[in-house]
């Protein structure tokens, strides 16, 4: 079984992790670059889902909708994870083996699983979808999953600086 | 009453002496603030760069402030009524820190370039509403907003650090 405090301790001690924490303000400034990653990526979901669920944008196309945001969405996703990564070598102990990070993690994965398969069943189902007036009640129910991982995620990350 | 008279009473309600307290409720405020703020400034700047001319250079600017518009200030109102119960939580504390008084005004110049924006810029809309590059004035108003917003989310983060 793998020891996350020993894994910790280990990337700590790396030159790379050294240099992150000798580096002034290094943390707040890519915590800052992590929530411009985390609004850009949270605006552009919410906004996909809130017109699958006829909330907003009623008057966009489902999968004109889908296809205006997907390439925005996954560009933030790749910074998130890039000034994540800076973050948790930054304070590998801190970060791994906290129980918010690794809920956060495991949500990570099914959200975006969920929002792949998502997309696949919007490329299925787009002419039909379209001309339809109200989504079947499966996208829907989706998409507020959907709305409330990314959710949990944020407050998950948020809570690892408080255990 | 003085401003640290003020933020003394603030600090000493029941509420802002619950949540500086007890250990769980402020970083449940902050989560939500934190859910509130990325989607006032992912909304934002969607709608600052569509100004700009970088994305949505074929939304009608009219239609694409109404249909981000609502998101935006229902957000801000949830993150505003959280910051306010951070704040209160810290007043005395939060009024004299450098990073919380250049946040503010931050927001303050953000607010004030909107409402410039809304009131003299906006009103030639009709003529501009969908040019794939809108007029300087409005490019600068869109350039300006983005820049102020990332100073706000900055300083709203080193706050956490001083």
């Amino acid at each position: 079984m793998l020891n996350l405090f020993e894994l910790g301790t280990w990337i700590a001690a790396t030159p790379l992790s050294q240099a992150f924490q000798a580096t002034s303000n290094f943390v707040p400034a890519v915590q800052t670059v992590h929530i411009l990653g985390i609004a850009a990526l949270f605006a552009c979901t919410t906004l996909v889902n809130l017109r699958v669920l006829g909330i907003a944008s009623r008057d966009r196309l489902v999968t004109a909708q889908y296809q205006r945001f997907a390439k925005p969405t996954w560009i933030a996703l790749a910074v998130l994870v890039v000034s994540g990564l800076g973050l948790l070598i930054a304070e590998p102990v801190r970060s791994i083996t906290t129980t918010p990070f690794q809920l956060k993690m495991l949500l990570l994965v099914a959200v975006v699983v969920l929002t792949v398969s998502l997309q696949r069943y919007f490329a299925r189902n787009a002419e039909r979808w379209d001309a339809a007036p109200a989504l079947p009640a499966a996208a829907r129910a989706i998409a507020a999953v959907s709305v409330l991982m990314w959710c949990s995620i944020i407050v998950l990350g948020r809570w690892i600086a408080y255990v | 009453m003085s401003v640290i008279g003020f933020c003394e009473w603030l600090e000493s309600t029941s509420i802002a002496t619950v949540i500086r307290e007890s250990g769980s409720w402020f970083p449940w405020i902050e989560s939500i603030h934190v859910i509130a703020l990325t989607l006032v400034v992912g909304s934002i700047v969607i709608l600052d760069l569509r100004l700009i001319g970088v994305t949505s250079r074929r939304e009608s600017l009219r239609r694409l402030t109404a249909e981000l518009l609502p998101l935006t200030w229902s957000a801000f109102a949830v993150a505003a009524l959280t910051g306010l119960l951070l704040f209160a939580s810290n007043a005395v504390r939060y009024v004299g820190n450098t990073f919380f008084l250049l946040k503010m005004a931050l927001l303050l110049l953000a607010g004030l370039n909107m409402l410039l924006f809304h009131l003299r810029t906006q009103r030639s809309a009709q003529h501009w509403d969908s040019d794939v590059t809108p007029p300087p004035a409005a490019r600068f108003a869109g350039a300006a907003s983005i820049t102020l917003w990332v100073g706000i989310v900055a300083f709203g983060r080193w706050i956490g650090f001083t």
